[in-house]
């Protein structure tokens, strides 16, 4: 830049004919003519501020280098190794057996030796595929004698060692073309993890590893190559949207809005077909604009909805490369019948409830899915879950009865034991010792009181104990099978009138997408994506068997829970949800943790023997409450008490038995609706879910229930002298003392009245 | 589905069909839709004393820039955002003797101006910012400052072109392109929409003309290739830049964009681009961004999504699609693609509905 070219006058450069030009242009003409009007009055001229550009510097520079270099646009990103160009992505892993904890994506296998079950989306070709397992381990496993086994489609891939420890790692392993084929694809992980000091029961339940579900499946190379196309498909997409689903990530719907009043039929049909099509963890689905900005990491599956004359499906890779099922819908499809010609989206069979097996007779475990099982672990725990009639109901003594098959090694060391639980209790504990060792044992019959089971689903779990011998040094290696459960055992459960009992568990198994309810202040608790959330978890199970019916209630709203003779505290219902768990120190901690305190130990002598005595005034008290409370059944204050000791994310209520097919919702505000989802999911398939008249879900995913001593039975059918003795023993099971009590008072007055006859009759009346 | 199919439904996105400045419908529906997008994008790059920065050139900010910001603040229906970028630009680059802009400031510099020459592009659309400002938020003292604008474009910008004295051609800037032989010209700085309603809206009608005459010359040139990023003018014709980028790259990208956003979505221009993209462009894994124009062979690819978001209106709109192969915004992006995909977004929201991103 010279003087020279500062003192030139701008306007030398430009043209000074221009008037003439203007008045050609003029000629010309618009096409459209100004629709602003022209004046320029009033217009808003800012001065430069004085420390804004300095006005005796600039000028006007020659150089147009920095103007036109072709490289000041260049990009950035194609340099940044954290923006790599050619990224492969995973179609994920698919778990299916909803019984394993599953934390922001992270699956924890524990024990000793365990089968994992997973789907798989897969397009099957000529060429080998690599399956990628990322997993950590805790620090108690022996990496040395810790191993994964892989099999697809029952295929043995390869076995390797469990060696990430501290961090995730990945173990890759090739498929043979061939194994996979199109479509879902059964993958099995056998997980067999050794303690690197201990052997036995407590050894065994520290042994875990996690497999992060969003790195683990099909390595799926993105590369600028043509054999790209071959995802845009029916099964492309659904191996895209496994990947889409893994973690935490939400799968986006496009555009939906656009199609007016029909938008909420579709959007309740997508939640539904999409959870009832991919297993696993709830699918949540995220309902935006066609304009939307970029979520943290690139989408592999999408669905675009374009509203249009004639309705069609059709794939394609989106601008960003994800695989897109593009929804093209004229008005009145119906959304059924446009999906019905894509088979990857059609319902699967392994969400179903669990299986309803009938009274009266001996059903083999087979029939309900427990299938034979030899195991080698040093502790083991298998539930399985079955349904009853939703009119079964038995509250009498009356037994049901398991003949069990099963055999178990011999020479077990003390303490070998397999419990059977029903329902969580514990109804017989075999020890594994003794004569029969070494040959299966036909139909051992196992009573227990058929009141431990419930309408609707019910759990049947075994829960195997083998010492360590020794336990101080860790297991021997290649163990063979310590017990052997067969598939044809059987379970006899026993005839009930068709009745009823106040309890969500029926309501909470009919609960569907649809079942959803919304008042106007459900919106301070419950956002949107927690909806859309929830109702994907409730469309997993086909529900179908009655309307029923969840209202979402916000803490600002408790009073519209019906509560029907029931006394809530709205302050211990907060607590519930709004107080950290409840932690307690371990006994004898006070003194242990300040050894200096040299009158420490006197004074915790001193002060158990006032808390002895407290204590046992309290447990007189609490003798004396419980006796009450099961004459007068009916006081709210147990209700509190219960609530009183509940911590959790989430509380359900059905207090209103006039109303079985309500529950109401409330959630804590910092709960995390993925979670109470997976809960849902897990609950419905596998039971062990919400009963009773209050139900709190734990902060480590477990029901905590209320039952309410004073639930009437109802009969259902009408009364006969078949059924009259086991109905009205139900009737009278249900509140024993109180009919005990009822009964010896009317003995009591009948006797007074008698008493009152016999002595007026002798009366001598003169 | 074909583009008529589309139409034919008469659903609510069908509304959006006859958007565009004269609609406000689609317009109204856009900034409210699509407002993360927005929000999105002044987080990134506009900062609160209504500075755009361009993150990749040392944090300057351009005229461009600024102009760039304005309109899409009128999009968006943001006034507030507007009036800062505007009250910012006033102060700082409005420092030459004319009406024009400084193209360039360059912040925490002893003298953050140091060369005043304008840039026609980025004045062009600070006028028509304040054009559609001044409808958007009911405030005609937005056109009288329009006006001066459009006079001194006018003024020191437009002038015959060599060789066809009937015809007008737009200087990239009032100095620096005007040789002795020839005149360099950037054929992206030609916005036929904004010139025709800058001409409408303040009735300095050489900028309506330099449109008309923009177009052809960019018919003529697309004849034989890929629009370069600058083009030599002189008796002899119209060659590509022997000193300048002769490519087809950063600068030459927005040509098919505002030529399908000015409704001239059949232009050579535009078609001949489309037939590039449709044939290299990689989904997920990068679009052309620098190409050679005769052979079409592409020399640059980026991954960033706003080069993307172009790459697939230009395709959906030559190909008459429903639904284009343009990606989310996203702010990670430097400031120029992000801005392109803003613009994608207006152009396809206003001309081409149909071309959603799948």
């Amino acid at each position: 830049m010279t003087s020279a070219t500062f003192t030139r006058p701008m306007v030398q450069s430009c043209w000074n004919a221009l008037p003439v030009m203007a008045a050609i242009a003029l000629a010309a003409s618009l096409a459209a003519p100004p629709v602003q009007a022209q004046g320029i009055d009033g217009g808003l001229i800012m001065l430069p501020q004085e420390n804004g550009a300095n006005l005796s510097f600039p000028a006007i520079s020659s150089d147009i280098s920095d103007r036109a270099d072709p490289a000041r646009r260049k990009m950035r990103l194609d340099d940044d190794p954290e923006h790599p160009a050619n990224t492969s992505w995973v179609s994920a892993l698919r778990l299916t057996d909803m019984g394993y904890p599953v934390q922001d994506g992270l699956a924890r296998i524990t024990g000793e030796r365990e089968w994992v079950n997973f789907d798989l989306y897969s397009i099957a070709d000529e060429n080998d595929a690599l399956l990628q397992i990322a997993t950590v381990s805790g620090i108690n496993n022996l990496p040395e004698r810790s191993q994964m086994r892989v099999t697809v489609n029952g295929q043995e891939l390869g076995t390797r060692n469990l060696t990430h420890v501290e961090d995730v790692g990945i173990e890759k392993f090739r498929i043979p073309s061939g194994v996979l084929h199109t479509g879902r694809n059964h993958v099995q992980l056998e997980l067999r993890q050794q303690h690197r000091i201990f052997c036995g029961p407590e050894a065994s339940y520290d042994l875990w590893t996690d497999i992060d579900l969003s790195r683990s499946g099909l390595v799926v190379a993105n590369t600028p190559d043509s054999e790209l196309d071959m995802f845009i498909g029916n099964d492309g997409f659904m191996m895209a949207l496994a990947a889409q689903a893994s973690g935490r990530q939400a799968v986006e719907v496009r555009g939906i809005d656009s199609l007016g009043s029909e938008a909420e039929i579709w959007r309740r049909f997508l939640v539904s077909r999409f959870n009832q099509s991919l297993a696993g963890t709830p699918l949540v689905i995220n309902f935006t604009d066609y304009w939307t900005t970029q979520r943290g990491t690139r989408d592999t599956a999408r669905v675009t909805i374009i509203p249009a004359a004639e309705s069609s499906v059709r794939f394609v890779r989106g601008g960003d490369g994800a695989v897109v099922m593009v929804l093209e819908v004229a008005q009145g499809t119906d959304p059924e019948r446009l999906l019905a010609g894509i088979t990857a989206v059609t319902a699967q069979a392994q969400d179903n409830r669990p299986t309803l097996i009938d009274p009266e007779m001996d059903v083999p475990f087979a029939q309900f899915g427990v299938e034979s099982e030899n195991f080698s672990q040093r502790y083991a725990q298998r539930n399985h879950a079955f349904r009853l009639p939703d009119d079964w109901l038995v509250l009498t003594g009356a037994k049901s009865r398991i003949n069990l098959d099963y055999a178990f090694a011999s020479n077990l060391p003390a303490g070998s034991a397999l419990l059977l639980k029903v329902n969580g209790t514990t109804v017989r504990m075999l020890p594994l010792r003794g004569g029969q060792s070494g040959s299966v044992i036909s139909r051992f019959p196992i009573d227990f009181e058929a009141r431990l089971m419930h309408p609707g689903t019910n759990v049947l779990g075994f829960e195997l104990f083998v010492p360590g011998d020794p336990p101080s040094l860790p297991c021997a290696v290649n163990e063979g099978p310590v017990l052997q459960i067969l598939d044809s055992s059987t379970l006899h459960v026993p005839y009930s009138p068709s009745m009823s009992i106040p309890d969500m568990d029926l309501a909470f198994a009919a609960l569907s997408p649809d079942s959803l309810r919304m008042n106007e202040m459900s919106g301070r608790a419950y956002a949107q994506s927690d909806i859309l959330t929830l109702g994907s978890a409730l469309a997993r199970t086909p529900a179908g068997i009655r309307p029923s019916t969840l209202h979402l209630i916000s803490l600002d709203d408790l009073g519209s829970i019906p509560t029907a003779h029931y006394t809530a505290s709205r302050r211990l219902l907060e607590d519930v949800v709004l107080m950290p768990s409840h932690t307690y120190a371990p006994a004898g901690q006070s003194v242990a943790d300040n050894p200096g305190d040299p009158f420490q130990q006197r004074r915790a002598e001193r002060r158990s023997v006032s808390l002895a005595f407290s204590a046992g005034w309290d447990a007189v008290n609490q003798r004396a409450r419980w006796v009450i409370e099961r004459i007068f059944p009916s006081s709210g204050d147990q209700l509190n008490t219960w609530l009183a000791e509940q911590r959790g994310q989430a509380v359900l209520f059905q207090l209103d038995a006039t109303r079985p097919d309500e529950i109401w919702m409330l959630r804590a505000p910092d709960s995390d609706m993925r979670a109470i989802a997976h809960a849902v999911v897990r609950a419905r398939l596998n039971g062990g879910g919400p009963r009773g008249q209050a139900a709190v879900l734990t902060h480590d995913g477990n029901w905590e229930n209320w039952l309410a001593p004073d639930r009437r039975p109802a009969m259902l059918e009408p009364w006969s002298l078949w059924n009259f003795r086991v109905a009205m023993g139900n009737i009278v099971s249900a509140r024993p003392i109180f009919y005990t009590l009822m009964m010896l008072g009317i003995a009591a007055l009948s006797a007074l009245v008698a008493l009152r006859l016999v002595i007026s009759t002798r009366e001598n009346k003169t | 589905m074909n583009r008529r199919g589309f139409l034919a439904t008469g659903a609510a996105l069908g509304a959006t069909v006859m958007a565009g400045q004269s609609s406000a419908l689609g317009q109204d529906d856009l900034s409210l839709r699509a407002r993360p997008v927005w929000e999105s994008w002044m987080n990134a790059f506009l900062r609160p004393d209504g500075r755009v920065v361009d993150t990749l050139q040392q944090q300057a900010s351009h005229s461009e820039g600024q102009g760039y910001g304005m309109l899409a603040a009128t999009v968006f229906n943001d006034e507030a955002a507007f009036r800062q970028m505007y009250r910012w630009t006033e102060q700082q680059l409005a420092v030459r003797p004319d009406a024009l802009l400084a193209w360039r400031f360059l912040p925490d510099q002893a003298n953050p101006i140091p060369d005043r020459n304008n840039a026609s592009d980025g004045d062009l659309f600070y006028a028509w910012a304040l054009v559609r400002a001044a409808a958007r938020f009911n405030d005609r003292s937005y056109l009288s400052r329009a006006a001066e604008i459009a006079q001194a474009l006018a003024a020191s910008c437009i002038r015959p072109m060599p060789g066809a004295s009937d015809k007008l051609v737009f200087l990239p800037a009032a100095f620096g392109f005007t040789h002795d032989t020839h005149l360099s010209m950037n054929p992206s700085y030609y916005m036929p929409l904004a010139m025709r309603d800058v001409a409408a809206a303040t009735g300095v009608t050489a900028l309506a003309l330099c449109a008309q005459h923009g177009e052809a010359l960019l018919e003529q040139i697309a004849r034989d290739g890929l629009v370069p990023d600058w083009v030599d003018i002189s008796e002899r014709g119209v060659v590509a830049s022997e000193t300048l980028s002769a490519n087809a790259g950063y600068e030459a990208m927005r040509v098919p964009l505002f030529l399908i956003w000015s409704r001239l979505q059949q232009h050579t221009a535009v078609r001949r681009m489309a037939s590039v993209y449709e044939r290299s462009l990689q989904p997920g894994l990068g679009a052309p961004t620098v190409i050679e124009p005769v052979s079409g062979v592409v020399l640059e690819t980026s991954m960033d999504p706003g080069y993307q978001a172009v790459a697939g209106l230009v395709v959906c709109s030559a190909r008459q699609d429903v639904g284009a192969l343009i990606p989310a915004f996203s702010a990670e992006q430097p400031y120029y693609p992000a801005t392109l995909q803003l613009f994608s977004m207006f152009a396809a929201n206003e001309t081409m509905p149909e071309c959603v991103p799948l």
